[in-house]
């Protein structure tokens, strides 16, 4: 589950471009329920990384895959927020010299 | 955070431990009347937990006026009433399935959870004083574009109210926000009232005479 810096300092700048979106919440850590339990445990017990990024972002040959989970506001229409957040995402992906693969943009919780 | 003894009760509201990411609905409503304070990144940083607590918070705000309304007209407050009420609040909780939103764009794949849905539904109640939502389902294939898709829920409302109007006002108010946040096809909106709350006593703020 260790990320290499690229991975880090790349789910970093994009965690930060998708808590820049006015109408984001809250970004939530994403992957598998079963990768999650496992890192939070890692990360109790001292043994996992801290402080990590919830963005998840893969590097591949071609660019990078991103999946994000957000909570979004009900004060815009969330169907516009998912799509200004995956604009964010390209953006940040852009001004850091690499494209996006694909792209999981998830909204898990919106508040009223 | 959950232990053996609390996974009876978290099963008995339709949860696993894994649904409020290893915290009990009790747990959750000692840190709302603690004020969110200290902040728990455990909590605060879990989805499941965050849904359970809106409904929790809205429900808290209603609940002094109708449990008042129920131990001084009816005697002890029905405890079936309450599971229902906890147990919509524990869907809630689970992110269940995942809804698409279209994409003109093959490389991108964006969705909303059947729980972040269920959670606009039961916001519903803050359209309306005294309404509680209590199980909410979706039924048919939320997971294909365009699919039809009914709504049920189940509400408990405060009396005085003439019930097919104030049935009318709240599908109006779940149609309006699932069609703002959604891009699901809802061919029907099946309310159910399975309470009708006696006014209190003391004067709840309701409007009730």
């Amino acid at each position: 589950m260790a990320r290499s810096e690229e991975e880090r300092g790349l789910a970093a700048v994009i965690e930060s471009a998708v808590r820049a979106v006015p109408a984001v919440t809250n970004v939530f850590r994403s992957g598998s329920l079963v990768g999650n339990a496992m890192a939070a445990a890692a990360e109790h017990l001292g043994i996992g990384e801290t402080g990590t990024p919830l963005v998840s972002v893969g590097v591949e040959d071609a660019g990078v895959r991103v999946e994000v989970s957000i909570g979004a506001a009900s004060s815009a229409p969330v169907a516009e927020t998912v799509r200004e957040v995956q604009r964010a995402i390209d953006a940040a992906a852009d001004a850091a010299g690499t494209t996006v693969t694909s792209s999981r943009v998830t909204v898990v919780h919106v508040r009223g | 955070m959950t232990d053996e003894r609390d996974e009876p009760q978290l099963r008995r509201l339709g949860l696993e431990p894994e649904d409020l990411d290893g915290h009990t609905i009790d747990e959750l409503t000692d840190y709302l009347e603690a004020g969110r304070q200290p902040a728990d990144p455990s909590i605060d940083g879990s989805p499941g937990c965050q849904l359970a607590l809106d409904a929790l918070e809205r429900l808290r705000s209603l609940t002094p006026a109708l449990v008042a309304a129920d131990t001084a007209d009816t005697g002890p407050v029905d405890s079936s009433w309450v599971d229902r009420i906890l147990s919509g609040i524990a869907m809630d909780a689970r992110a269940g399935r995942r809804i698409p939103y279209t994409a003109d764009d093959e490389r991108l794949d964006l969705g909303i959870t059947e729980g972040a849905v269920r959670g606009l539904v039961r916001s519903a109640e803050e359209s309306f004083p005294g309404v509680v939502v209590g199980r909410c389902r979706l039924d048919g294939d939320v997971t294909e574009p365009g699919a039809p898709v009914a709504v049920a829920v189940e509400v408990s409302v405060p009396y005085g109210e003439p019930l097919p109007r104030l049935a009318q006002y709240l599908r109006t108010e779940i149609g309006a926000q699932l069609a703002a946040h959604t891009e699901l096809n809802v061919t029907r909106i099946d309310l159910t009232i399975e309470d009708v709350a006696l006014p209190s006593e003391g004067g709840a703020d309701d409007g009730a005479q």
